[in-house]
């Protein structure tokens, strides 16, 4: 049954290998084995890193594998499900790493007939690599080398044609910065930002990988994603108009509120000038020039706006979503949205994740605070919080390796394992990975779903937080949740959602559909539809556990165990004011969760587990 | 009267997509009456003499901050839509 037959049913049927160590381009069958068992996306990623045991290799050493990989609702029409994952091992955080983006390269890639890209080796000069249908080519990219991201796409397509489309990195990934990131769509970037993926990328001297694929994806049952189709466009475009109008950013302030929103370093306490000032409305009213969304999209949460001070004055750019709005806005108490504006469009250049930026400059501004790091280390000059000019200046040598930039490109973990045991007390990161602009004392499931993610700190493997003092999904199975600040139920609502995320990462569709009203049975309705399989809520719910299990087991390889499913000690013993007094009880609820997970003490998949979801081959559970 | 329609997990909180007929001539005495229907929204639509930033409300099709608030005049056929303010990325 090897690829039999699968290239009518939702996927392309074939995976692309290249390594670059010896130009060779080669290509296997996908197996329906492996497909309905892991989806695509992160899911089929995952079980590539773990039969190659990509575990056990330096991040950036050649042997590492880069993996690009869509899912079977990819380009067939869908809605919100035209996006890609990036799958590999961390060179940041040393363990799994995956980092999604939407835009329109994940379509057009598989419609060059290919459902995943595996990228081994380092070539001996700068390449880039470009894929048609049926075709890849490794090309010389040595006068792309140094460009920003922006830049580089502009000339990827005026070498290969305006209808490719590019994911590059920038000056950061080719200076092997532990926080770059890969851009696609050039100035409407979207950025698979997180776990320095585009340092692996760099350290292949992998400039970039251009798609220019038409084929049509076929699907079993046409019908079952037009009539999806149809009912979603009756209600997403309603339930998220806040998101079209204000963008991502729209609810900031109402994140400020909740005690969600990082505030100086995550120290906390009221900010709701500021917020009102940066918040998504506040753009939109003084910046927006228009929306844009990514393939297939029915929200359209993008943005172009109209910088009106700074460096880019009066030029229509990208503007920020809301976590750099929280992480470079917030976080430094920077309350100037044009800086912001600015900052964020410095990361796209250079290729860094904002997130990670925001997060390593707020750790710097205390430490300068403190006394660890002094105007020595910063040319001469002192360092304030919301001092844009000198925020600016650091994502700068950040990406170009320059003075204390070195440092702070290394991550929060490591910078300030530099600089001794204090500067570990304010350093906030979850396995290594700096937190995204939602915190773990606001809303418990955030607390929980963070300190259990596969890839460190990130809100979207788990996304209940968004449902918190609302509804969780009514067909989940769950109860809803009605107290954030109690641990009662947090457990099995991260639990479900979790398993559901994993779905989400490896069909591969966007999450913000949930907001817009998308429940499971759609989903599932769809996936039939698809790929003409006859999966069931449980069978696909099963998948779900199966692919965050293995995740799980690639990380418990390199020595995670219980001990790691912490938060930063701010999150767990510091209260941070402004109407979140609470500190959420970490060790209770990972007791629950443990339980519905089916992991041991040492936070490993037991037996029973390992042998419920066909992972004996990947597991050597003890219990 | 002007009528008004919850969205997302709104709709799933109060059980039911919306009040058809609603009494009041501006934004303001339409959340008051609703804080006075439904106990769970008691004192959650209206904080510090304005519209709550916890939620997102609409008044024919457009974000009540950018009207006037709280003084945003309804007429006999506007639709006021409520929705949580969510953030994410």
């Amino acid at each position: 049954m090897e690829g039999k037959g699968m290239n009518n049913r939702g996927y392309m049927g074939k995976i692309l290998t290249v390594d670059l160590s010896n130009g060779r381009i080669g290509e296997r069958a996908l197996g329906e084995e492996e497909a309905r068992q892991y989806l695509g996306g992160s899911g089929l990623g995952t079980r590539i890193l773990m039969d190659n045991k990509t575990y056990s290799c330096d991040p950036l050493a050649p042997e590492n594998l880069l993996v690009f990989a869509t899912g079977p609702l990819t380009g067939t029409g869908l809605f919100n499900s035209d996006r890609f994952e990036v799958i590999t091992k961390s060179p940041l955080t040393g363990i799994y790493a995956e980092s999604s983006a939407g835009g329109y390269w994940g379509g057009r890639f598989k419609k060059c007939g290919y459902d995943a890209l595996i990228i081994t080796g380092k070539a001996e000069k700068p390449v880039y690599l470009f894929i048609t249908e049926g075709r890849a080519q490794i090309k010389d990219a040595s006068n792309l080398w140094g460009l920003d991201t922006f830049t580089a796409t502009d000339a990827l397509k005026a070498a290969e044609g305006e209808d490719a489309k590019a994911a590059v990195i920038g000056p950061a990934g080719e200076n092997l910065v532990k926080i770059a990131g890969i851009v696609s769509d050039g100035r409407h970037g979207r950025v698979a930002g997180r776990c320095g993926v585009g340092a692996v990328m760099g350290s292949k001297l992998l400039k970039a990988v251009v798609v220019k694929g038409s084929r049509k994806v076929e699907v079993f049952n046409r019908e079952a994603v037009i009539s999806v189709n149809k009912r979603m466009a009756q209600i997403i475009p309603q339930n998220t108009q806040g998101m079209k109008d204000g963008g991502t950013g729209v609810g900031l302030e109402a994140s400020e509120e909740l005690g969600n929103l990082p505030v100086q370093n995550w120290l906390g306490g009221d900010w709701k000038r500021g917020a009102g000032k940066i918040t998504g409305l506040t753009l939109a009213k003084s910046h927006l020039v228009k929306t844009y969304n990514c393939g297939s999209c029915m929200i359209k949460c993008g943005r172009i706006v109209k910088s009106v001070s700074g460096p880019y004055k009066g030029q229509e750019i990208a503007g920020p979503e809301y976590e750099t709005l929280g992480l470079l806005g917030s976080n430094l108490l920077e309350e100037d949205p044009d800086s912001i504006i600015t900052s964020n469009e410095l990361c796209n250049r250079y290729g860094l994740d904002t997130i990670s930026t925001g997060g390593v400059i707020g750790f710097a501004l205390e430490a300068f605070e403190r006394g660890l790091l002094t105007s020595k280390d910063f040319e001469g000059e002192d360092l304030r919080w919301g001092d844009s000019l000198q925020i600016h200046k650091l994502i700068e040598a950040i990406a170009y390796r320059r003075g204390i930039g070195t440092v702070l490109g290394e991550g929060v973990k490591k910078a300030a394992e530099s600089l001794g045991p204090l500067a570990e007390e304010f350093s906030a990161h979850i396995k290594g990975l700096e937190p995204p602009a939602h915190d773990g004392r606001a809303k418990f499931t955030a607390a929980i779903g963070m300190a259990t993610s596969a890839r460190g700190a990130c809100h979207l493997s788990g996304f209940a937080h968004d449902f918190e003092e609302g509804a969780v999904l009514p067909d989940l199975g769950s109860p809803p949740l009605t107290n954030r600040f109690t641990p009662v139920g947090k457990a099995e609502n991260v639990f479900r959602m979790q398993n559901l995320m994993g779905l989400f990462d490896s069909l591969v569709i966007c999450k913000f559909a949930l907001f817009g009203g998308l429940t499971v049975d759609p989903l599932v309705e769809v996936l039939r539809g698809v790929t003409g399989w006859d999966m069931d809520r449980e069978e696909f719910f099963l998948a779900g556990e199966r692919i965050f299990n293995l995740k799980r087991i690639f990380n418990n390889k390199l020595g995670i165990t219980r001990k790691d499913d912490t938060l930063p000690l701010r999150m767990l013993r510091s209260r941070r004011g402004g109407g979140t007094e609470v500190l959420p009880p970490l060790f209770e609820m990972l007791g629950e969760y443990y339980q519905y997970r089916g992991w041991d003490e040492f936070g490993r998949p037991n037996r029973d587990k390992v042998r419920q979801l066909g992972l004996e081959a990947y597991a050597h559970a003890e219990g | 009267m002007p009528r008004v329609e919850f969205f997302g997990a709104m709709e799933y909180l109060l059980g039911t997509r919306g009040i058809p007929e609603i009494p009041g001539s501006t934004l303001e005495e339409v959340l008051k009456t609703l804080e006075g229907e439904y106990p769970v929204l008691r004192g959650t639509l209206i904080k510090g003499g304005k519209v709550s930033s916890l939620f997102l409300i609409y008044v024919d099709g457009k974000d009540s901050r950018l009207l006037q608030g709280l003084n945003t005049v309804l007429s006999s056929t506007s639709c006021v839509k409520i929705m949580k303010a969510l953030a994410g990325g």
